[in-house]
């Protein structure tokens, strides 16, 4: 065996230059065959491994030194190649700068959302108890659920209920409304909320508890340890506090500022009734199979409540799922975590875009220097490394841009996104890291066609000049200016219907008058005066009518059974219902269509019922005046029947409603119609007027359309998102096209000048310059509006409520994409039109 | 002018002896033979590369031979501007080593 032994060459092989690994392998071979032959196999052996493991260094040395100074010979090139094309690489990194930036504040948001309640320590096997029955699924469960589930199901590890309810909590003369969580006692055990103060295994042990959080602690303690001082709530129940826990993590979709327990405040024999009332939540052993146990839990109420012929079903819905997805139906919100994704995608993809095309648009330029790279020995790889490495360096320097870009842009993205985002280089290690591997990974993205483009070119044909940038080439170039503006023009589409639909929800007439009304939460001490103050209220002039309800028009949601006369008694029907006062339709000019409203003429109206003209396509009574009507076993008789308003967001149909007058049941909100004129002095009366019979309450009147606006908060702000968007994108794309228009006019200058010598007009030469960019446009055009026609569609189908997709935003995109595609061609085409051809032709 | 290291000048100037038949494993045995030590294959080679790359010597590829495995070797010659570099060494070399006469150094290599 007068060859080396495989392994130990192997390893060699590994250390040598490439270019050199021939050689000295083979040399090495030779050397060891006559080691062989004068000292005999194991000598040789041993021979060659001890030459391998003392050449280990030098050579790896070399390896490295060689490499340095190869990069650092690119990375002069590379320098040296941008200072000559300054105003190229500046728009080059400026839209990817951009790109990135977009990117890095729709990945810190979309990080956000999907972080939400990941905090707990057994979050993933946490879950809520959804309730669900014919008319759809619920979150409010029957308080008895929650012990019976415990004592049935070992399956189920702990569970409790989870209730916010405003909460009047005072200590010594600070006095606030809270939001208060009715918990059970194994809440804390359940969902990680870190002590400051206080320990959480004895925090309820005494029901008369209450756990703060810290923002809480400081309204009434400032900087005193609050941990055994009492905070009397609603003025009747005195509670000790027993632990202050951190302030609640701005990803947690459970809001409180207080816990309290919620047998303290409910009573025991409530936690055993079966009306549904409250949120529970379960958790479930680690191992456990979600869909077996909701099985097995599924019959309970079934089982158990003998009130009804009821079928309600529970379910479990896993909590990492609740904030992104929804119970009942309707959009998943995760939905926007997936349009944002895709936006950022998309602008990052138009940014790309730019930076290959302004690159291999500059080929001309660079054909010398690649040339005689290659006949000086380059290899087709080496060419590739060192473009990759240009473009992978100029990403780095865009990154800086895009972190700076970041900083300033963060915090209006985080008031038009409505949190708080951070962005904090310096402290966090990992963030660091991804985003160098973000501008390694954009810089090798965008520099993949430029190096595969550049590094084809055939040296020969270069260096005699007969080398001409391909029609091939501008096939592919023309593509991507195409699909930029594809993509620009969709997002405008987006972004006007968007609107569109949303002034539409805004303004739609929704059935009643929400104009001048002001809306008084009524606490418990409020609703107690309600006859006093609507009297005292009422006396003066500019208040035109005083209402209460149980229930905002727009977020009518409770539901009861309800049967009527000839009602099929197997079918089992529930209605949305309203608890209203007198007064309640004129307040809200809701007119009637058949019959009357509530009046005090008729005292039997305490058991009538009004209902609406759903409700009464649904019983089928042709004249439901006088007919029978019954809710939750209260007999009575339909009184009137109001025209159909909008009980629900406009996501969805108009439901039938039933309209009550119980009057044992407070009502919570009150409705106060005021004069146009006079607003402030109205409002001024009120607060007086409220402030004289209950004092120390704190009255805070909204007007019920800025109540209304908040609903739609979340489209608002899609919108503005999307606008913003918009910009970027068509600004990265004119960014683009500017480019690539000031390169190709610089390239045919020459035939400019001719052109103009022999008489062409400025004009003329404009037109031809921009002839193939406008036909550009226009193709993104053809392409962009079926596919936002598509796109919109089914958005819109989301709403029960929308407007037509209208022609006039598709053609409006149109027009807008092809003046600013224009406006951005006519300055170069211009420059080159009125250059003096005598210069150009002076360099023949 | 370049001051050459201790093995680069060794190398260069084992090619200029070799002339035609300079190739890695021949500059090597030059070498060890006459300094006595026994120089590490990456001692030889990896000046010799850079040596190369830097101008100083020029390469010729051989045929390919059997107890090589198939491989071919790299024939190293020197370049005008290798012979310029061996001049300077031999002009410093000269310069700097005048003083000490070979009295001095065979009386030092007796006592030690």
């Amino acid at each position: 065996m007068r060859t080396p032994p495989r392994f130990s060459e192997w390893i060699l092989y590994h250390f040598l230059e490439k270019k050199e690994r021939e050689f000295i392998i083979g040399d090495l071979r030779e050397v060891y065959g006559q080691v062989w032959y004068s000292s005999g196999n194991l000598k040789a052996k041993i021979w060659y491994w001890g030459q391998i493991r003392r050449s280990i260094r030098p050579f790896l040395f070399n390896l490295i030194y060689w490499r340095i100074s190869m990069f650092t010979n690119y990375l002069k090139l590379a320098i040296r190649h941008m200072r000559r094309h300054l105003g190229y690489s500046l728009i080059n990194i400026l839209g990817l700068a951009i790109g990135m930036a977009c990117c890095i504040l729709i990945f810190l948001w979309v990080q956000h959302e999907l972080s939400y309640d990941r905090f707990h320590e057994k979050a993933d096997d946490l879950y809520l108890i959804t309730v669900s029955g014919e008319h759809g699924t619920w979150i409010s469960s029957p308080w008895a659920l929650v012990p019976t589930l415990k004592n049935d199901f070992p399956e189920i590890v702990k569970a409790s209920w989870f209730g916010v309810i405003p909460l009047l909590a005072r200590y010594e003369h600070k006095s606030f409304f809270e939001q208060a969580a009715l918990v059970g006692n194994e809440f804390l055990d359940m969902f990680t909320f870190p002590f400051v103060k206080g320990n959480p295994e004895y925090a309820f042990e005494n029901l008369n508890s209450v756990v703060l959080t810290e923002q809480a602690a400081a309204r009434y303690f400032g900087s005193e340890d609050p941990i055994g001082k009492v905070i009397q709530c609603e003025n009747q129940v005195d509670l000790a506090v027993t632990g202050v826990i951190e302030d609640i993590p701005s990803n947690s979709h459970m809001e409180f500022d207080l816990l309290v327990s919620a047998i303290r405040f409910v009573g025991e024999p409530r936690t055993r009734t079966w009306s549904m009332d409250v949120s529970s939540y379960v958790l479930l052993p680690s191992q456990a199979d979600p869909v077996d146990v909701e099985n097995k839990i599924s019959e309970t109420i079934i089982k158990y409540d003998k009130r009804t012929n009821v079928k309600y079903y529970v379910g479990l819905f896993p909590l990492k799922k609740i904030h992104l997805h929804s119970v009942y139906g309707g959009i998943d919100p995760v939905v926007y975590v997936y349009v944002f994704s895709a936006i950022a995608v998309i602008v990052l993809l138009i940014a790309c875009i730019n930076f290959m095309n302004l690159t291999t648009a500059r080929s001309s330029i660079r054909i010398n220097e690649i040339g005689i790279r290659k006949v000086c020995g380059g290899d087709r790889t080496d060419l590739i490394k060192q473009f990759l490495g240009e473009s992978v360096g100029l990403a780095f320097i865009a990154l800086i841009g895009a972190v700076v870009l970041v900083y300033f842009l963060l915090p209006g993205f985080n008031s038009l996104a409505a949190k708080q985002l951070e962005f904090n280089i310096f402290n966090n290690g990992t963030l660091l890291a991804g985003l160098v591997l973000f501008a390694v990974f954009v810089g090798l993205v965008a520099g993949s066609y430029p190096a595969l483009y550049f590094s084809s070119f055939q040296p020969d044909r270069v260096l005699k000049n007969t080398f001409q940038t391909g029609s091939k080439r501008s096939g592919l170039r023309k593509t991507l200016i195409v699909t930029q503006f594809t993509a620009s023009i969709l997002l405008i589409i987006a972004t006007a219907t968007i609107y569109k639909q949303i002034q539409y929800i805004r303004s739609k007439d929704l059935g009643f008058s929400k104009d001048q009304i002001l809306v008084v939460q009524a606490r418990r001490q409020l609703r107690a005066n309600y006859s006093i103050i609507k009297e005292r209220l009422l006396a003066n002039p500019d208040v035109l009518h005083v209402s209460a309800a149980s229930s905002i028009p727009l977020s009518i949601g409770n539901n009861n059974p309800v049967y009527w006369e000839g009602r099929d008694s197997n079918s089992y029907v529930r209605m949305n219902f309203a608890c209203v006062d007198y007064d309640y339709f004129e307040t809200f000019d809701m007119k009637m269509s058949y019959g009357r409203s509530f009046s005090r003429e008729y005292p039997t109206d305490q058991e009538n019922y009004i209902i609406n003209e759903a409700a009464m396509k649904l019983t089928g009574y042709k004249d439901p005046i006088g007919k029978m009507f019954s809710m939750w076993k209260d007999e009575g008789t339909i009184v009137g029947v109001v025209k159909d308003f909008h009980g629900t967001s406009l996501y969805n149909d108009i439901r039938p409603i039933v309209f009550v007058m119980y009057q044992n049941l407070p009502y919570s909100n009150w409705f106060i119609k005021i004069r146009g004129s006079r607003i402030a002095e109205s409002m001024d009366f009120v607060k007086k007027t409220i402030a004289a019979v209950v004092p120390g309450y704190p009255v805070e009147p909204e007007f019920l359309d800025e109540h209304f606006q908040r609903q739609y908060l979340n489209e608002g702000r899609l919108g503005k998102i999307l606008t913003s968007f918009t910009g970027l994108a068509i600004f990265i794309s004119c960014l683009g096209l500017f480019g690539l228009v000031a390169f190709m006019a610089a390239r045919r200058s020459k035939e400019i000048a001719i052109r103009k010598v022999l008489g062409a007009s400025i004009w003329s030469v404009m037109r031809i310059l921009s002839r193939e960019f406008i036909v550009l446009v226009v193709l993104a055009n053809i392409i962009a509006w079926p596919l936002g026609l598509f796109v919109m569609s089914r958005w819109m189908r989301n709403f029960s409520y929308h407007t037509r997709i209208s022609f006039g935003v598709f053609i409006a995109a149109g027009i807008a994409a092809l003046a600013i595609a224009l406006l951005t061609v006519s300055y170069q085409t211009f420059r080159a039109a009125t250059a003096n051809p005598a210069d150009r032709l002076r360099n023949e | 002018m370049k001051i050459l290291s201790k093995p680069e000048e060794l190398i260069l100037l084992a090619v200029f002896s070799l002339k035609d038949n300079a190739y890695g494993v021949t500059i090597r045995k030059h070498i060890i033979d006459k300094t006595g030590v026994d120089w590490t294959i990456g001692a030889v080679y990896v000046p010799l590369n850079r040596l190369a790359r830097d101008g100083y010597l020029e390469t010729t590829i051989g045929e390919p031979t059997p107890e090589r495995g198939g491989k071919r070797k790299k024939f190293y010659s020197l370049t005008q501007r290798g012979m310029k570099a061996l001049a300077y060494t031999k002009r410093i070399n000269d310069s700097m080593w005048s003083r000490l006469s070979a009295m001095d150094l065979a009386a030092l290599t007796d006592k030690g």
